[in-house]
């Protein structure tokens, strides 16, 4: 029987699943990867770190789950986290570690461009908010703080360019994935001149680009002897994590929104038109020709409530942070809706959509005398929860989407998904319980799509059935928005004084 | 009474034993070592590595000696002998089997076809 393998080059993990042609779950498996900070602002991952982690979780889990029960692997789809730059030389060695999404340093480089006229128009034509995440600002910064390493630059490829080229041989970049660099034309697919200019390179210093459904060639004849796969296998190239995450919620089409509650998070809407921000606000990235994801990210959704957890929770055993948060929750469950009027700005990490502002920290409002432990719970968990409500809100300035699919670890907690129905004031559907990731299963739907097993990815994407639903309460709605109102009230009115204490934090 | 922060924070935690690893990277470490450095019991410690990291404590310190390995046979500078014992193998011969078992590569094989021969 033929199978279909996934591997999604995670932010702090690789995780391999395989699916039967039908899209039943065989197996999965996980291995992860540290992300190093040499000084704060910097997150990098070492390259070689993460081929061998794939190769060896790919290797193991093939051996357990595949082999033995006599599967034929007909594909391998790929995907990967956004926003990486790994500089090669000119024997293709990586020139040290890979900068990750969550990497800093290229915060004025950002800042400078976001603010020039050349900012609005590179906006427009790539579709990525100019931030330090991007690729653009991140070779920028290569540019003009590290000479060195930039002179002996050949090429600047994503994480997932480098490891399919470790398989192959061969140097590719997914429509997807170079959307997110800030450099790619969304409009033409081609590299963008204006912004390759801006960065001090040519476009033989990027991968060639290529559609989502692209074969590489054949893997090479030592990694086939050791995988024990044969030559026939069919790699593609597949997407970002995040346009999978979002193909494999069945979010496709009008009407629906996906909602992503990992340590980071973001919302998103998929469609056949780009979606034009005058503020910059949403990002719009490449699926295939005529399909894009456009939404806005959120750098403080999990991370903060395991901080929270582990600042204040009660452990009870060494190093339980599950049964710590579980507890929490529960007790967050026994307050009403609105923490009797606590409210939490979420920005410890400083916050992209909707407000970019990389200076935003965190701040409880409202505290009175009868406030107790389990209030400070709730209140995190909503102050949460409005961030997301929040980039919803300036989506659906675009775009009305009348329910959400929830995935990502958190929105497994009934009362985050209930809490998420109410404060949208819309159906909420959670993949929880189905076995599989919604990453996962939306590379499986592009292989199949590729396999002609779906005519195209619309009749692919019709196939998700999402078991839980959430539905909406009116008077706890009610009782948000007010809410949510001061807390937005309150993000403006702090600006100066946000910009004020990270100055004073940079000091320390 | 509120515990000791480093009893929380696995991830930090491992952070530290994996800097710890690969500063002493040619020390052939056991896992009653790792555990110790990390104030757990044997079992507790390989459960949790295992469910952080997808991988048995021995089987995540081969990991890093292999990717490190890779970097250094990438360079054409040092010989495939003392890359197998500044990794932290205890023979070339060891570490050419564990490599060729994942790579499908022997280590001299791998630096080879990686690296164009340059001036």
């Amino acid at each position: 029987m033929d199978c279909v393998i996934t591997i999604e080059i995670g932010t702090g993990a690789i995780r391999v699943a395989a699916f039967d042609l039908n899209g039943t779950v065989i197996g999965s498996s996980k291995g992860s990867y540290p992300t190093f900070h040499a000084k704060p602002n910097f997150s990098e991952q070492d390259p070689e770190q993460i081929f061998i982690t794939m190769l060896y979780v790919l290797k193991n889990f093939l051996n357990e789950k595949v082999h033995p029960k006599k599967y034929n692997v007909a594909c391998i789809c790929f995907s990967s986290a956004m926003h990486s730059v790994l500089p090669i030389d000119k024997n293709g060695v990586p020139l040290g570690n890979a900068m990750v999404w969550s990497d800093n340093r290229a915060k004025k480089e950002a800042d400078d461009l976001k603010h020039s006229i050349l900012g609005k128009s590179l906006y427009k034509a790539t579709g990525t908010p100019i931030h330090a995440m991007s690729p653009l600002n991140k070779i920028i910064w290569l540019k003009t703080n590290d000479k060195n390493r930039f002179s002996s630059t050949q090429k600047f490829l994503s994480i997932k360019t480098y490891i399919i080229q470790q398989l192959t041989g061969e140097y590719v970049v997914d429509y997807s994935v170079a959307s997110a660099t800030g450099m790619l034309n969304i409009h033409t697919l081609k590299w963008e001149e204006e912004a390759l200019q801006h960065a001090g390179i040519q476009t033989g210093a990027l991968a060639d680009v290529v559609s989502v459904f692209y074969s590489p060639k054949k893997l090479k004849k030592e990694f086939q002897t050791s995988l024990g796969l044969h030559d026939k296998v069919k790699l593609i190239i597949g997407s970002s994590d995040g346009c999978m995450a979002t193909l494999g919620s069945g979010v496709w089409g009008d009407g629906k929104a996906t909602v992503t509650i990992e340590e980071s998070g973001a919302v998103r809407v998929a469609g056949k038109e780009i979606l034009e921000d005058e503020t910059q606000r949403l990002f719009n990235y490449v699926l295939t020709e005529h399909d894009y994801v456009s939404g806005g990210p959120t750098n403080n959704a999990g991370s903060v409530f395991e901080w929270y957890a582990k600042q204040f929770g009660d452990f009870k055993k060494a190093f339980d942070l599950e049964d710590c948060m579980e507890n929490l929750i529960n007790d967050a469950s026994k307050v009403a809706p609105g923490s009797e009027g606590l409210i939490f700005l979420p920005y410890l990490q400083g916050e992209r959509a909707p407000i970019w502002n990389a200076n935003a920290r965190g701040v409880y409002f409202g505290l009175n005398i009868k406030h107790e432990q389990q209030h400070f719970i709730r209140a995190t968990i909503e102050g949460i929860l409005y961030a997301f409500y929040s980039i919803g809100k300036s989506l659906e300035e675009h775009r009305c989407f009348k329910s959400l699919s929830a995935n990502g670890s958190f929105s497994a907690y009934p009362l985050w998904a209930q809490m998420m129905a109410d404060i949208f004031n819309k159906p909420v559907h959670t993949q929880q319980g189905s076995g599989s990731d919604s990453v996962a299963v939306g590379s499986f739907l592009l292989s199949a799509t590729a396999l002609g097993i779906y005519k195209d990815l619309d009749e692919a994407a019709a196939t998700v059935n999402l078991p839980d639903q959430f539905f909406p309460q009116i008077q706890n709605h009610n009782v948000y928005m007010k809410h949510h109102a001061i807390y937005e009230r309150l993000t403006e009115k702090l600006l100066d004084e946000f910009e004020a204490i990270a100055e004073l934090q940079q000091e320390n | 009474m509120r515990q000791n922060n480093s009893r929380r924070d696995f991830p930090q935690t491992f952070m530290k034993l994996e800097q710890t690893l690969r500063e002493n990277l040619s020390h052939q470490w056991t896992v009653e070592e790792m555990a110790a450095l990390v104030g757990l019991g044997i079992t507790a410690f390989s459960e949790k590595v295992k469910s952080f990291t997808g991988f048995s404590p021995l089987n995540y310190l081969i990991n890093i000696r292999i990717s490190e390995a890779i970097k250094l046979l990438k360079r054409q500078d040092v010989h495939v002998t003392d890359i197998a014992l500044d990794v932290g193998f205890y023979s070339s011969q060891h570490f050419a089997t564990t490599f060729k078992k994942l790579t499908g590569y022997t280590p001299s094989e791998f630096r080879k076809k990686n690296i164009p021969v340059t001036d």
